[in-house]
């Protein structure tokens, strides 16, 4: 392979990674992967992808302009400048840098569903929270029908007493999940909440009692009910007495942020 | 099949936009030290002696402020123009949590108090001790990859002086392209690592139950050995493991919680790979197997002797 060969192959899979980061960031599948705290970074990263080749290649042309302009070239010159045109990178680094385009195009984009709540922990009280301890939760200042899953473990897991929460109407939206623990009638509405990259995503789920067939695992509710203190593994839990449930679209934005 | 499939390659993609962005940010850094600097000026800034060598070596993150993706071809690059070798150990080792933005994040998890403190001692020591620990070897070219030592490292001193005249800072407009270039091909050779790195972690994720290690909280020891298994196992950026860090208290140790975010900016799936693009593969061994120990010594001995 040649040196111009290899720079060839550079350049199209750099400008591809900067495509293939635009594209997600202008169709919103981004935020299947990252949190947007990253995406200035990687804006800024995929105009690098597309500015490095361009240069580079406006960089070759004038070289290869100059060495155009050479009227006499010695063999000794021919050998050197042969010598100069040699790869430098064996291929198979290059394909590996591009097995996540490769992934990226065949492997159809989606976020994180139910099926991955098996290798990750699955929290009904969870103590997400960034920034310093809070004494008392957010979640108390936010309206009970406008609190999400993660708002409602918060609040159970913050309370010194959960049974306040009884009686309170609540209306979240996520997916389906059939937890084993779980009797007939019960199911799981699961989110994933991400700090920052979709790899350390945690599974934040709350119980709901829905006498009526369930919807497929992994299908996007909408629940509304009275919320109930449920004891699941010891811990008090947030349960929802399901008045209804409808399926809905899934969420521009599927994974909620601590 | 299908739907682990789809997982696995949202966790790998996930793991590789961000880290290819640090990784860009690297190389950029690395063409800028190849195209703009010279060796007389890191001789100038590096003590000879080689313990405080190693300890400015810990505290160039605060100059260089990258994680552990962009750290690798620095650091590589920096080799190549003459940086001894303890030095850049600790500045690999220390760079990617003690830098000012690892720094604001863990405050602005944990607040100023122990965990800043102790995370940021552990981190320089470390590092400090695990370069000096290589500052016994004379000959880089054991240990670093030809393409990562200094042609004219352990040269003659005539050698070094004409190499070190020959060298002319170019202008912006020249320098550019070549920084461009080499930046390229830096993010090529280090990226192929990052690549197997992300594969690797992704597939451990989609295999390994997390339910199953964290459930491994409390014990002085095992939870030390669980949280850096998920520390490697995560391969989180450094810029943001101080908020996930943040929902292991009251499961798992402090010693634990610290030795995740001292040991995790230091070695992960992806770093192990990228240091072998640099280090032959006994030096690396090393590499690991150090600070490793050190870690868990540290972070027992928090378990044992100290309540916070």
């Amino acid at each position: 392979m040649t040196l111009r060969v290899q720079r060839a192959i550079q350049s199209a899979i750099l400008t591809a990674l900067g495509l293939f980061f635009l594209s997600k960031i202008w169709t919103g599948t981004f935020f299947w992967y990252l949190s947007d705290r990253f995406l200035l970074l990687t804006l800024v990263a995929a105009i690098g992808f597309l500015v490095i080749p361009a240069v580079v290649w406006l960089r070759q042309r004038v070289d290869d302009s100059h060495l155009k302009s050479t009227e006499h070239i010695h063999d000794g010159d021919q050998e050197h400048i042969r010598r100069q045109d040699q790869a430098s990178l064996p291929i198979h680094r290059l394909i590996v840098v591009a097995i996540p385009l490769i992934l990226g195009v065949l492997i159809p984009a989606r976020p994180l569903s139910a099926s991955a709540i098996s290798n990750k922990e699955l929290n009904t009280t969870a103590s997400l929270n960034v920034g310093n301890v809070a004494k008392s939760p957010k979640a108390d200042t936010i309206a009970p029908n406008a609190r999400t899953v993660l708002d409602w473990a918060r609040a159970f897991n913050y309370a010194s007493d959960p049974a306040i929460y009884e009686g309170q109407q609540a209306d979240v939206v996520g997916f389906v999940y059939r937890d084993p623990r779980l009797p007939a009638g019960q199911f799981l509405a699961g989110r994933f909440a991400i700090t920052h990259c979709v790899a350390e995503a945690v599974a934040i789920g709350m119980i709901v009692q829905w006498p009526n067939d369930a919807p497929a695992e992994d299908t996007w509710v909408e629940v509304k009910g009275v919320v109930k203190v449920a004891i699941l593994n010891g811990k008090p839990t947030p349960m929802i007495v399901a008045e209804t449930v409808q399926p809905v679209a899934r969420p521009t934005r599927p994974y909620l942020y601590p | 099949m299908i739907n682990q499939l789809s997982n696995f390659t949202t966790v790998f993609l996930g793991i590789f936009i961000e880290a290819a962005a640090f990784l860009l940010f690297g190389t950029l850094a690395s063409g800028l030290v190849e195209v703009f600097v010279n060796q007389d000026d890191i001789a100038r800034f590096i003590p000879r002696d080689p313990l405080r060598g190693a300890a400015v070596g810990a505290l160039m993150g605060l100059l260089f402020p990258v994680c552990e993706c962009g750290v690798v071809p620095l650091t590589r690059r920096l080799f190549k123009k003459g940086l001894p070798l303890s030095v850049g150990i600790a500045f690999l080792l220390a760079a990617p949590m003690f830098n000012p933005i690892v720094i604001a994040s863990t405050i602005s998890a944990f607040g100023v108090g122990p965990i800043l403190f102790w995370r940021t001692s552990l981190t320089l020591a470390i590092a400090t001790i695990t370069g000096l620990a290589f500052a016994s070897q004379k000959r880089p070219e054991l240990l670093l990859r030809p393409v990562a030592w200094a042609t004219i490292s352990g040269g003659s001193g005539a050698a070094t002086a004409l190499a070190t005249q020959l060298f002319q800072r170019p202008g912006w407009r020249e320098g550019l392209p070549r920084v461009f270039t080499i930046a390229m091909d830096e993010f090529f050779e280090m990226g192929h690592y990052l690549v197997l790195g992300a594969l690797l972690s992704s597939l451990l994720q989609t295999i390994v139950p997390q339910a199953m290690l964290l459930t491994l909280g409390s014990g002085p020891i095992v939870s030390v050995i669980t949280l850096i298994a998920l520390a490697v196992l995560l391969s989180i950026c450094s810029t943001v493991d101080a908020f996930i860090a943040r929902t292991f208290i009251g499961t798992f140790t402090t010693g634990s919680i610290l030795a995740f975010l001292v040991f995790g900016p230091m070695v992960d799936i992806k770093s192990i790979l990228m240091f072998l693009g640099v280090f032959r593969p006994r030096p690396v061994v090393y590499l690991v197997l150090l600070p490793l120990i050190m870690v868990i010594l540290a972070a027992v001995t928090i378990n044992l002797y100290t309540t916070w």
